[in-house]
């Protein structure tokens, strides 16, 4: 086997050991477990019953089983959307700040191997952690439509979970990116948030009203095909037309490149900060 | 081939502040070599650009025939390291951390289980090996990084101030396992100190360092002296009547010549000078106050 991919599974599966044992991850557990929790009760004070589309989806048009089930995951997508977002500031955030500010870079700097090998490793450890949180929504998802409905979910299921899937590299990437810039964890985890949660909404709020386009390119609005593949409409897009159908592929296709583009291009750029950061 | 670390030049600064002036070493022969300075003096930087953590603002350094700017895997893989005080991930065990190490420098599993055997009980770590990392003392953490940096018995260990921190017993017990590596004479160890006593003990050479720059490097051989006190005072005695090799001091005559002690008491008797004792001497630290003037520690 070739030593790089060797060692970068070493260093996967040493990383992948401390993030499972950390806080990080059982609070992140509890948080899923929480979200998974509350949805639970809705589906079944809800569409276990009177299963109805809320007012501001209601189009006049009439509600067959199928809009229903789409509904239900789509509410799921919608309240789970945010995972990747704590999941990328917990596992990712420190990643790289955490070693200068608590000192273990003296150890693992030092070791060798190239930064580029210790870089990979890590963060695929902290995708896979947070891959992990994010299958138990799954799981909790699929269970819960499984006893109400009696029957597998749909092809767009799966669509929407490689959409968080993808969602979770492209945030992971990003909190990497900005963990190679800071030396102090607390940096790195305002920064995401305030990247993520301010400007992102904000640039998307203003090219919407000042352009009245959507801004696909941008990950918040890239990030929303998770509940897009239900039902084609995100509140938080006041640009596009709402609809009760999927999105359509080209749509799916579209914003899962623009994923893949912000996890490549921010990975390499991360990548390339670290092999030049000095602890001194 | 025996190991070689060579530094030549090498400046470290930020913005104006100047860590590490125009120093320049060659580190060629197994041994102890103890950097001795004030806080400061620029030691842990020289050690940082020495292992790939920081980078020369100018200057090159090269480990055995290998510059560490196009080969820093490679040279890493020569070495064994403690730079500053050791930290090491909260929920990881210490066997599970020294496993690690074992895997990433090469040694395969089922050698690394003996390995760490062995290194645990030289740096006296392996009854807290299967504890997690969190709840280790400053002690315990220096042993276990002292052992993450032998564990591959590399050639060149480089130890940043290794005994800070540790209990009279840790220390005592470090300045022992260091001994007991350079016994056969044949790693090149490098290490910092602010600890006059612990450089004269330990060391084969000394780099006295001050405000980033060398301003001494002194052999054992070159420190150690023969002091005999001259009846009636050295002073007395007119130069040409000394024997080669001889100063007079006060009340003493001082030889850097040691080895041929009884060669040399015959030279002094021959000549009638009448002496009453005669002790070896190191003068570590008024060599170290002579040049490091005027600086607290």
């Amino acid at each position: 086997m070739n030593e790089g991919v060797f060692k970068t599974g070493l260093v996967f599966s040493h990383y992948f050991r401390n993030y499972y044992r950390s806080r990080s991850f059982y609070l992140m557990l509890f948080i899923v477990i929480l979200v998974v929790s509350l949805l639970t009760y809705l589906s079944f004070r809800y569409f276990a019953y009177n299963a109805d589309l809320p007012n501001f989806l209601r189009t006049g048009i009439v509600i067959n089983d199928s809009l229903k089930r789409s509904e239900f995951q789509y509410i799921w997508e919608f309240a789970g959307n945010y995972l990747p977002v704590f999941a990328g500031v917990f596992f990712g955030s420190p990643a790289i700040s955490s070693e200068i500010e608590s000192r273990t870079a003296f150890n693992t700097f030092t070791l060798p191997m190239p930064r580029f090998v210790l870089y990979s490793g890590k963060f695929l450890a902290a995708f896979s952690v947070s891959a992990l949180i994010m299958s138990i929504f799954y799981v909790g998802q699929l269970t819960n439509y499984l006893l109400l409905y009696e029957r597998l979910p749909g092809f767009n299921f799966f669509q929407s979970y490689v959409a968080m899937l993808l969602f979770a590299l492209a945030i992971i990437s990003i909190t990497f990116l900005v963990s190679t810039v800071f030396n102090k964890n607390t940096y790195a985890y305002i920064s995401v948030f305030i990247l993520y949660f301010l400007v992102f909404n904000t640039a998307s709020l203003v090219i919407t009203f000042l352009y009245n386009v959507t801004p696909y390119y941008l990950l918040n609005v890239a990030s929303s095909i998770d509940f897009e593949v239900y039902i084609n409409f995100n509140p938080f897009d006041f640009a596009s037309v709402p609809s009760l159908s999927p999105a359509p592929a080209s749509q799916i296709i579209t914003y899962f490149l623009v994923m893949v583009i912000y996890t490549v291009s921010t990975f390499m750029a991360g990548a390339f900060i670290f092999e030049n950061k000095e602890v001194n | 081939m025996a190991p070689s670390v060579e530094i030549r030049n090498l400046t470290k600064s930020f913005g104006r502040i100047i860590a590490v002036k125009d120093v320049s070493l060659t580190l060629d022969k197994p041994g102890i070599v103890t950097l001795l300075g004030p806080n400061g003096a620029g030691k842990t930087s020289l050690m940082k650009i020495v292992t790939g953590i920081s980078r020369a603002t100018s200057g090159s350094v090269t480990v055995n025939g290998l510059a560490i700017e196009d080969n820093l895997s490679k040279v890493l893989g020569f070495m064994g390291t403690l730079v500053e005080q050791p930290e090491f991930y909260s929920y990881l065990r210490g066997r599970e951390i020294l496993e690690f190490i074992c895997r990433i420098r090469g040694i395969p599993a089922r050698d690394s289980r003996e390995r760490i055997r062995e290194i645990s009980e030289l740096t006296g770590c392996s009854n807290f090996l299967e504890r997690k990392a969190s709840g280790y003392s400053r002690g315990m953490k220096q042993r276990l990084g002292l052992a993450a940096a032998l564990v591959h018995d590399p050639e060149i260990i480089i130890l940043d101030e290794p005994t800070f921190g540790l209990d009279p017993r840790g220390m005592f017990e470090m300045r022992n396992i260091l001994r007991d590596l350079n016994k056969r004479r044949e790693k090149i160890i490098l290490l910092s100190t602010h600890l006059i006593q612990e450089a004269k003990e330990l060391s084969d050479r000394v780099i006295i360092m001050n405000n980033g720059s060398v301003v001494k490097d002194i052999s054992n051989e070159e420190r150690n002296f023969l002091k005999i006190r001259v009846l009636g005072g050295a002073k007395l005695l007119k130069p040409e009547d000394l024997p080669d090799g001889f100063r007079p001091d006060g009340d003493y005559l001082l030889t850097e010549n040691t080895e041929s002690v009884p060669k040399i008491l015959k030279q002094l008797i021959d000549r009638g000078i009448m002496f009453d004792r005669v002790q070896e001497y190191n003068d570590l630290e008024e060599i170290y106050l002579n040049n490091v003037n005027g600086v607290k520690q």
